[in-house]
């Protein structure tokens, strides 16, 4: 088989994949209202409420040299010792603290100013920095709760030494609150849970087209007789799927776009990473789970038990990926069968991308687990589908 | 006497250690009809499969123009024109738009591709309705379209399995002799499978009637009927020959069902 005349067969087929997509009015009309009255639906639902949270990572930066902020660390990780909602981790400076956020290892920090001790001694309010993670409104929400309620704790026992100790003349709000915190954003603007549910979303809508769309339109056409036509054509298996999978990147790539401006205009989502970053994510998205889908169908003998495949596939994906809550809320056991689902991967990296505006070096891990999962389903998927329809 | 041009040898499939057709030798003349007969899931659209590269022989060999069908198979699909029982055609297309996809398949230019769909088109009186999607077609307009897709890259060969099946006298008299102008004018070699007897009778060259997954009669039809008796009817022979037990189409993996552990496909 010569490449132009492949190129040209992919090329044929995907044409004719968006045309009936195209003339699929309603279809068309409900790929993109579904996932918009999903972000609507669960946007609403849940605003940024305090879950229970599970060994949630989060980080300490002891910037001050003095008694107090020796004193507030110790506290802090004695507090946090037996917590089974956080585990503590030491940060050497507050860059690596917000690269840290950025990669993912910690969810929040809290930072000692270097000023802290000076001053708590010259009698003046001091102000501990909390910073949080805006791809994840709820677990920010718990870690700001969580590190406020421990630093309240702090200022109320120092201001109760200080009443003891019958100190005179002071400012009277910094004898009430001795330390006040100060929750800032690792980015400007903050996150709603627009901001989280909207990449998650647009992530599941690419594993649930990805997954069935090439995979259940080929059982489709294997059921209603017309994939014999293509079969039956001087053209490779390899084109087929090429082409069915082009044309399936690129609807997903379309209605993809139209979501977020969509979410933009209506939810006031934000989004600050590279466009061209969010469809490459998009695009890996698509591959690899056409890939897992091809598979599953190859597998099986039917339509229907295709679905029932492709079902099993997509509910915990759903529902353990991190599309509608924090992956740190769910149990541990559940916690670990996530990371195991690509669909996480695709959702962390269109988060990081959209709302913390991470570069490719913040998702490599994430676009490695794409690529190499589409590139081993889509090469496992061609031999089996030929084997399916030829055996 | 005509050249071969299609040759099958030993051609056996066997599905999970059932055997759907069992060491089929025959061939078909260049330009003649061969009618291929046999009840239900006699072997008859499995051994299709194979002759049209769908299916892979479990053991033997087959040959269309030359090609082998394993080895040689895209070579064999630009000379075969497949006629299936089910649509082979976009619904949300239209006949044009089918007939652009599946030409450019076959590597033909657009202005070729152009050309011809409006000669098959008027040929089987659709060219009216070339830009109505196909979904709103009855399903003799549906039959006269996949007919048509299937000889939009003018093949050597065309195979038909049940091409009247479900139509109605007319549109079935119509592809009839469209099936008679494709062997006549244009010298087409032509595979034909039906139950109607009578179809086979009056378009056949030669029948081969298929049970079991073996060719157990093949020949003309005039000499398949002299060899059951005088005055005999082609219906009266396939009964004799195969038998009044009536076939159900067998169910995959349901032993049951299946006689001798024989079973067909279908397309």
């Amino acid at each position: 088989m010569n490449a132009p005349k492949m190129i040209r067969d992919i090329l044929t087929v995907a044409y004719k994949d968006l045309k009936e997509f195209q003339r699929n009015r309603i279809g068309l009309a409900f790929s993109f209202i579904f996932p918009i009255m999903l972000i609507a639906m669960f946007g609403y639902m849940f605003p940024s409420s305090t879950n229970v949270v599970h060994d949630v990572p989060v980080g300490i930066v002891n910037l001050d040299n003095g008694i107090y902020g020796k004193n507030v660390s110790e506290i802090i990780h004695q507090s946090l010792t037996n917590s089974t909602a956080f585990h503590l981790v030491n940060v050497a400076t507050v860059n690596d603290a917000k690269n840290m956020i950025f990669a993912g290892t910690i969810k929040g920090v809290l930072v000692i100013p270097e000023n802290l001790t000076q001053s708590l001694v010259s009698q003046n309010q001091a102000k501990i920095i909390i910073l949080t993670d805006p791809t994840s409104p709820a677990l920010s929400t718990a870690v700001t709760q969580g590190f406020s309620a421990l630093i309240g704790a702090i200022s109320q026992q120092f201001a109760y030494n200080l009443i003891r100790s019958g100190i005179s003349g002071a400012n009277p709000q910094f004898i009430l609150q001795p330390v006040q915190t100060d929750v800032q954003s690792i980015v400007s603007g903050g996150g709603s849970y627009f901001d989280f549910v909207a990449p998650g979303f647009i992530g599941m809508g690419v594993m649930m087209s990805g997954l069935t769309a090439v995979g259940a339109a080929l059982a489709r056409e294997r059921e209603v007789g017309t994939l014999d036509g293509l079969l039956m054509a001087p053209i490779s298996r390899v084109s087929i799927i090429l082409g069915k999978t082009l044309a399936q990147t690129l609807r997903n790539l379309l209605q993809g776009t139209i979501i977020i401006i969509l979410a933009i205009l209506v939810f006031g989502v934000h989004v600050r990473g590279n466009p061209l970053l969010i469809a490459a994510i998009l695009i890996l998205g698509t591959l690899a789970f056409l890939g897992i889908g091809i598979v599953a169908t190859s597998i099986a003998k039917e339509q229907e038990s295709a679905q029932f495949i492709l079902g099993f596939l997509q509910f915990p994906m759903m529902f353990l990926s991190g599309v509608l809550f924090p992956i740190e809320q769910m149990p541990l056991p559940l916690q670990y069968i996530s990371k195991v689902l690509p669909l996480t991967y695709a959702v962390d990296a269109l988060r990081k991308v959209m709302v913390l505006g991470a570069s490719v070096d913040g998702v490599v891990f994430q676009l490695l687990i794409l690529v190499i999962l589409g590139v081993i389903t889509i090469l496992l998927g061609v031999p089996l589908f030929d084997r399916a329809v030829r055996k | 006497m005509s050249e071969d041009i299609i040759r099958a040898e030993g051609l056996t499939k066997i599905f999970n250690h059932l055997v759907a057709v069992d060491h089929v030798t025959f061939s078909i003349r260049k330009g003649e009809i061969f009618g291929f007969l046999g009840p239900n899931g006699a072997g008859k659209t499995t051994t299709i499969k194979m002759l049209c590269t769908l299916l892979i022989p479990s053991e033997g060999k087959a040959e269309v123009d030359g090609y082998d069908v394993v080895n040689e198979a895209d070579e064999v699909r630009k000379k075969l024109g497949v006629v299936t029982e089910k649509l082979v055609a976009y619904e949300r297309l239209t006949p044009l738009e089918n007939l652009g996809i599946f030409g450019r398949l076959y590597d033909m230019g657009s202005s070729v591709i152009k050309q011809r769909s409006e000669e098959l088109l008027k040929l089987v009186e659709l060219w009216d309705f070339r830009k109505t999607r196909v979904g709103n077609f009855s399903s003799g307009m549906r039959q006269r379209l996949n007919i048509v897709r299937a000889l939009i890259h003018d093949p050597d060969i065309i195979f038909l399995d049940e091409p009247t099946i479900g139509l109605d006298p007319t549109t079935a008299h119509n592809i009839r002799e469209m099936i008679k102008r494709l062997n006549n004018e244009e010298k087409k070699t032509i595979l034909l499978t039906t139950h109607y007897m009578d179809e086979a009778d009056r378009l056949s060259n030669r029948i081969g009637i298929i049970d079991y997954g073996k060719i157990i009669a093949l020949d003309t039809p005039n000499n398949i009927k002299a060899s059951v008796g005088h005055n005999a009817t082609l219906e009266d022979a396939f009964i004799k020959l195969t038998g009044i037990k009536i076939r159900d189409e067998p169910i995959k993996n349901n032993h049951i069902s299946r006689p001798r552990h024989h079973f067909g496909g279908r397309f």
